[in-house]
């Protein structure tokens, strides 16, 4: 991997929050000396259990965060950045927006924030409400959308200013079957761009048919990196190396009664 | 982040500089002139002076106290037989022995001892020193009314040393103190002046009109009594200037005609 | 700028189609048309009450919905995570919290000129009584400036509330803290002449020095001031003004520092 492929760099990023009670003071392990090289054009896939740290190494990413140690870089700026943060499209896991606005209202605050030219912005919103089939509910209060339709709003923001980089935190959480082949086509399309795409998910059989390569965390660690080839010769062999993973780093597998 | 916090404190340094210079500037402009807190009155309604006073309405404040002050003045404190239709001229020996006649006032107001009624005007004062119509009515109604003239003259007195400017509180305490020593001519003259303003309180409007009629002066009564028809917004004074009219041209019918002159202007 | 001046046509968006403003304003207007019934109770001053008791309501209506917007600006973008998708954006932390306290501070004088015309037609309903308090005040050059030093209240008011609400742990603290300042605004000179009878010498200079951080909001009490006798309020309205500036901006520094620290 060329120093230019890279295009998004975890260096010994840590996290670890603090919480005070009565002068007690409470440290809990985010991530740990998380390192980690993202190349352009790839598809990421960032596996966990619940709570092992996947929205930490997100929101690490975008500055929401700040590490306790260790950097994350975007294009060769730290985060955060004006640069990075112009060249990052971001899908939270349930896209929030302001109620009373439509989503016309909407794309264009994040269109003018985002710095595209006034111009260019209003055609772009058409297109990529077209092209998330929420055309038809372009002036409709946000409040008055369903799930599924805030979730493709969410998507159309996050491509919105055609970002290169695709931050996508759990993506097909709770879309129905039809939800989950568009959101998939999608992701596959703007790859072929030659968009990045980091992504965090559970659902096994959505990351063994999109990502390239695989990272796993166990307890804010990065335990495994793996590419493709390791699981693409078997459907469901990506589950069962995560199991193994899990298993290998000291997680029962057994639920508790 | 270190730029972040660099560029915030500046800031806060340039902000605390630009409150401190011009707070200096406006102190030296701004004067305040209201009584401070501690000489507010201290009455059952001190907790709503208070909470109106926390949020700066000195005026609201003496405003919600004169509302309740004609409240207070307005109901009857005694049983008191009264003859709607007619003024009633109250004969009484004054201080110094000589027999004179006082007005009463058919508007209902003082028909009674109003043991308050000075607390309400110093209430009213220490709020809003320049409520000036609204005290100089107390004033009016304890010196003409209740002939409670050492508490009007102690309002008055009190109004003057927080508004010095308002000349008016010291043509009231000459009227007053015109009218206790029997000056009733110079009492006039005085009372001529108060009623070219529009605050002038209505009993005072009576009582010249009664100094007109007690002095031959029937024209003169008309037109204060026309005055009053056309400006008095309270009903029962303006009621009270009607009734006197009509009586006043049924005793002199060569003033109808000025009368319909005046009431058609 | 374009960025503040975005997130400011969005929160003035926001604002004006929030069912809790327009109810504040529906209040307000009604509290408005009310005061005639109240001003009929003081006859020879209906004008002079009505034109009190408006004052007051337009700025207890303008603080309502200062304090209530400036509260949950940021604290509910946190809650709901909309804050999320703007600042992951090249946007500056200080630019976004600026942008939403421009907004609401338009969306506040709005509701107050709103609130004032509506005012206004009360006043010179009775055109006769009208007349009459004409003659004791200059209405037309009066008014707009006491409007406009109200305005100048909720400037800093607005800035203080936004910085309680970064600060505190919940939003009700937050609308304690500020109605607290609030308060103690309006007793800035009481407080003055308590430092000066309570100390003296350096010491007195010290705890007057210490004193100016709160607000003195009686400067702009224009409503309760205009009837002092040579009243000089004209002479100091733009020095008053920018105090409230150079007080909101010290306000909205300590917010953006905080912010700037905020985690999400």
């Amino acid at each position: 991997m060329s120093k230019s492929d890279v295009v998004l760099t975890l260096h010994h990023l840590t996290k670890t929050y603090k919480r005070s009670h009565l002068g007690f003071v409470k440290r809990f392990r985010g991530i740990a000396d998380v390192n980690l090289e993202i190349e352009k054009g790839e598809i990421f896939g960032l596996l966990g259990l619940n709570g092992s740290g996947k929205t930490t190494t997100i929101k690490l990413l975008l500055g929401l965060l700040f590490p306790t140690e260790g950097h994350v870089e975007i294009y060769g700026h730290r985060v955060p950045h004006p640069f990075a943060q112009q060249r990052i499209g971001y899908l939270p896991e349930v896209p929030y927006f302001y109620r009373n606005l439509t989503p016309v209202e909407v794309l264009d605050l994040y269109g003018m924030l985002s710095k595209m030219h006034p111009k260019s912005l209003r055609p772009r919103i058409e297109e990529v409400l077209s092209l998330v089939k929420l055309d038809h509910a372009k002036k409709r209060p946000m409040r008055e959308f369903s799930k599924g339709m805030l979730q493709r709003a969410g998507l159309a923001q996050a491509i919105l200013h055609d970002p290169e980089i695709l931050i996508l935190d759990e993506p097909v959480t709770g879309l129905d079957p039809l939800g989950l082949h568009q959101v998939r086509k999608l992701i596959v399309e703007l790859n072929e761009q030659g968009k990045t795409i980091f992504f965090s998910s559970h659902n096994m059989a959505e990351v063994e048919k999109l990502a390239d390569r695989v990272g796993i965390l166990v307890d804010g660690k990065l335990v495994r990196v793996f590419t493709k080839d390791n699981w693409i010769m078997k459907e469901g062999l990506l589950e069962e190396i995560f199991l193994q993973t899990l298993e290998s780093s000291g997680v029962s597998l057994e639920r508790p009664a | 982040m270190k730029k972040t916090t660099q560029v915030s404190f500046i800031w806060l340094v340039l902000s605390l500089g630009v409150i401190f210079f011009f707070r200096w500037q406006v102190e030296a402009l701004f004067r305040w002139q209201y009584p401070r807190l501690t000489q507010l009155v201290p009455t059952p309604h001190f907790a709503t002076d208070l909470a109106l006073l926390s949020q700066g309405s000195h005026r609201l404040a003496a405003d919600i106290t004169y509302i309740q002050l004609l409240q207070y003045y307005g109901v009857p404190e005694q049983s008191h037989s009264h003859d709607d239709h007619e003024h009633h001229d109250h004969e009484h020996q004054n201080h110094k022995g000589r027999k004179e006649t006082t007005s009463g006032f058919s508007n209902h107001l003082g028909d009674g001892i109003y043991s308050q009624l000075l607390t309400y005007g110093k209430r009213i004062l220490r709020l809003d020193p320049f409520f000036n119509g609204a005290i100089l009515e107390v004033a009016g109604a304890l010196a003409f009314n209740i002939q409670r003239t050492e508490e009007a003259r102690e309002l008055l007195r009190e109004a003057i040393e927080r508004d010095p400017t308002f000349y008016r509180y010291r043509l009231y305490v000459a009227a007053i103190l015109f009218r206790q020593e029997g000056q009733d001519r110079k009492l006039l003259s005085v009372l001529e002046e108060a009623i070219q303003y529009s605050d002038c309180p209505p009993l005072l409007e009576n009582i010249l009109a009664n100094l007109y009629k007690k002095y031959g002066q029937f024209e003169d009564a008309l037109k204060v009594y026309g005055h009053m028809i056309k400006t008095v917004q309270e009903k029962n004074p303006r009621q009270d200037a009607q009734r006197n009219l009509v009586a006043l041209l049924h005793e002199h019918p060569k003033l109808v005609p000025l009368a319909e002159r005046l009431l058609q202007d | 700028m374009k960025a503040i001046l975005s997130i400011a046509k969005i929160t003035l968006i926001e604002q004006i189609r929030n069912r809790l403003y327009l109810v504040i304003l529906f209040f307000g207007a009604t509290i408005l048309v009310a005061s005639l019934l109240v001003g009929a109770l003081a006859p020879g001053y209906r004008v002079r009450v009505i034109f009190d008791l408006g004052l007051v309501a337009i700025e207890i209506f303008g603080l309502i919905t200062a304090v209530f917007g400036a509260v949950n600006l940021v604290l509910q973008e946190v809650e709901t995570k909309t804050i999320y998708l703007i600042l992951t954006r090249p946007v500056n932390r200080m630019s976004y919290l600026f942008g939403r306290f421009v907004g609401l501070i338009v969306a506040v004088a709005a509701t107050m000129v709103f609130m004032a015309l509506i005012h206004i037609l009360v006043i010179v309903f009775r055109p006769y009584q009208f007349q009459v308090f004409l003659e004791r005040v200059d209405f037309w050059h009066i008014y707009p400036l006491i409007i406009a030093m109200s305005i100048g209240k909720m400037f800093m008011t607005t800035a203080i509330a936004l910085f309680f609400s970064l600060f505190a742990t919940s939003s009700v603290s937050a609308l304690i803290f500020t109605v607290s300042f609030w308060v103690a605004g309006h007793f800035g000179t009481e407080l003055a002449f308590l430092i000066d009878t309570s100390f003296k010498g350096v010491a007195a200079i010290l705890v007057h020095f210490i004193s100016w951080i709160l607000p003195n909001f009686q400067y702009f009490n224009f409503r309760d001031i205009f009837s002092f006798p040579n009243f000089s309020g004209y002479q100091y309205v733009g020095k008053a003004w920018m105090y409230g500036v150079g007080y909101a901006s010290f306000f909205l520094a300590l917010s953006s520092f905080l912010f700037s620290k905020k985690e999400f």
